[in-house]
């Protein structure tokens, strides 16, 4: 694929990030902002409760990929930029990144789904 | 004795890696590409642990058990350097973002002395990111480091 | 800066001052190592000047590249003190230091010898990119028969990345460069932009095959280093910047671009009395 297409979506899904992650770190860490303890945003209830959202569901069905993408992207390139590791070995750092990522996002995607379902 | 040499021997004079943390007395716009870089391998480094830890929501005992094993030691302290990782990955990132197209630059001009470098007339966001990046990240030390532990 | 220049060789001027040059002798050494020099500082003598002075005085064997002192070839990039800079551009005084001044080929390219680069995979990475302008009626380049039009506004969208001597300074700033051997480099970046940019050129297409390839453009992670760098003013990093944006536009399609047209000579005018007639046509007779 040519590198700019690659490159776009590495800022595609940044910018994606922006957003989702923002409501990620919002509902997390900055809860008391909005009137509520910290202790009961990571109670098992609550956390259930918002797995069970349909919000939360598209929230992070949307993140998993995105942050997956965006940050082995951005280990591709910074490796890509040693010269010292050889084209046979790149080839090989690739397939690996794609398939840890493809394994990540598959096992993610089940927690997720999962957590919605039950 | 050779008369002729068609490939001369050099020396590799390559600043390395070192010549990202390093380089020479330039703007802190060439040591943001390093912290940019280094942020983003923490908070991806982060993500794996993070997908495993956070899949145990899917029972309530594995969830109570992980909790209590990530609250343990400095591991809250960890977490919350990624926090602070990634929050300033994100404001630099939109700064970045704007930068690869061409906006909050300045235009083409006439090269008259002294030059002007349009890199450095973008101080002002470079500053914001920090401003921005403290406010947060002093926002969210509190809760972080202080409420969680109430 | 210049305010204190006066002050700065009151100081200075009459001095001796030691050099420290980094030597190597491809048959000889097997890594290179500093060498000191001293010499009696004279007035507006530029850290080039202090070289020649050195391989005229003390050492022969001394080797250095430059043509002509006066910032316009590009051949006399070096660090100085850490910084690269146009030796012959580079007042010895106006580093204002008491410490050893230290001179070193420049950053980022293999050294041939003493303090010259080996600069072949740089006019490599430039050639990569096709400078020089590419239209669809190669017959009209081929075979001229006019010019092109293009106003001062046009002109001034790619005139500062046109100012490039190819000295290398930027390469030696950028940290891409630093371990990224093939990538194509500020240099080369910049100077695809001012083709892209010239309202003459339809040649963003065929440049992409470099710029857009696993060593190119998206490599640049904005340090912007490389315009700190530049002595010409080029500010490579704004060009790479703005390339990204064509490329941008190009890969949505809203890339449209009608090379600029031949300027016609206008028709059925009279010429006003007492104006000479413009010189001999030297094109398309
Ligand atoms: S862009 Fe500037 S620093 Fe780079 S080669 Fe051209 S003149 Fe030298």
């Amino acid at each position: 694929m040519r590198e700019s297409t690659l490159w776009l979506f590495h800022l595609l899904a940044g910018a994606v990030l922006l957003t989702v992650l923002g409501v990620h770190y919002g509902v997390m860490h900055l809860s008391n902002l909005f009137g509520i303890d910290h202790a009961t945003v990571l109670s098992f209830s609550s956390v259930s409760g918002r797995s069970g959202r349909f919000f939360y569901l598209v929230v992070y069905l949307v993140l998993l990929p995105a942050a997956l993408y965006h940050g082995l992207y951005g280990l591709r390139s910074l490796i890509f930029e040693l010269s010292f590791i050889g084209l046979v070995l790149r080839r090989w750092i690739s397939r690996i990144l794609i398939l840890s990522g493809s394994g990540f996002l598959i096992y993610g995607a089940y927690a997720i789904i999962a957590g919605f379902l039950g | 004795m050779k008369f002729f040499q068609l490939e001369p021997k050099t020396h590799a004079n390559y600043l390395g890696v070192k010549g990202w943390a390093y380089g020479g007395r330039y703007g802190i716009e060439r040591y943001l590409y390093t912290l940019q870089r280094v942020t983003g391998l923490g908070v991806l480094l982060y993500l794996p642990m993070h997908l495993i830890v956070t899949s145990q929501k899917l029972n309530q005992a594995g969830w109570e058990q992980v909790m209590g094993l990530v609250a343990r030691g400095l591991l809250p302290f960890g977490e919350f350097l990624v926090f602070v990782g990634g929050v300033f990955h994100a404001f630099n990132g939109i700064r970045l973002l704007l930068t690869h197209f061409g906006f909050l630059m300045a235009q083409p001009a006439r090269p008259i002395y002294p030059f002007t470098v349009a890199a450095l007339k973008q101080r002002w966001a470079v500053y914001l990111v920090f401003v921005m990046t403290t406010v947060v990240v002093g926002y969210g030390a509190w809760e972080f480091l202080i409420v969680a532990h109430h | 800066m210049a305010a204190d220049i006066k002050q700065l060789e009151k100081k200075y001027v009459g001095k001796e001052v030691e050099f420290r040059l980094l030597r190597f002798a491809p048959d000889k050494d097997r890594a290179p190592y500093f060498q000191s020099f001293r010499i009696k500082l004279s007035q507006g003598m530029t850290v080039l000047d202090a070289l020649m002075r050195i391989k005229e005085t003390q050492d022969p064997t001394l080797s250095y590249r430059k043509s002509c002192r006066m910032g316009i070839c590009g051949s006399c990039a070096m660090q100085v003190n850490g910084f690269p800079k146009l030796t012959c551009q580079t007042q010895v005084t106006e580093l204002n230091t008491d410490k050893p001044i230290e001179v070193r080929p420049l950053a980022n390219f293999p050294i041939l010898r003493d303090l010259v680069p080996d600069l072949r995979n740089f006019l490599k990475a430039h050639e990569s990119i096709k400078p020089y302008v590419i239209r669809e009626d190669a017959e009209e380049l081929d075979h001229p028969t006019g010019e092109f039009y293009q106003s001062p506004k046009e002109l001034e969208k790619y005139l500062q990345f046109a100012y490039c001597i190819k000295c290398g300074a930027c390469l030696a700033a950028c940290p891409t460069n630093a371990t990224d051997h093939e990538f194509l480099g500020p240099q080369a970046l910049a100077a695809a932009y001012r083709y892209v940019a010239d309202s003459r050129d339809q040649g963003l297409e065929q440049r992409l095959e470099a710029v857009d390839g696993p060593n190119g453009i998206f490599r640049c992670h904005y340090a912007g280093a490389c315009s700190e760098a530049c002595p010409k003013g080029v500010d490579p990093s704004l060009g790479i910047q703005l390339l990204k944006r064509e490329i941008l536009k190009y890969r949505v399609g809203a890339a449209h671009k009608k090379p600029a047209p031949l300027a016609v000579t206008p028709k059925g005018l009279k010429r006003r009395e007492g104006i000479p007639l413009p010189p001999e046509k030297t094109v398309g007779q």
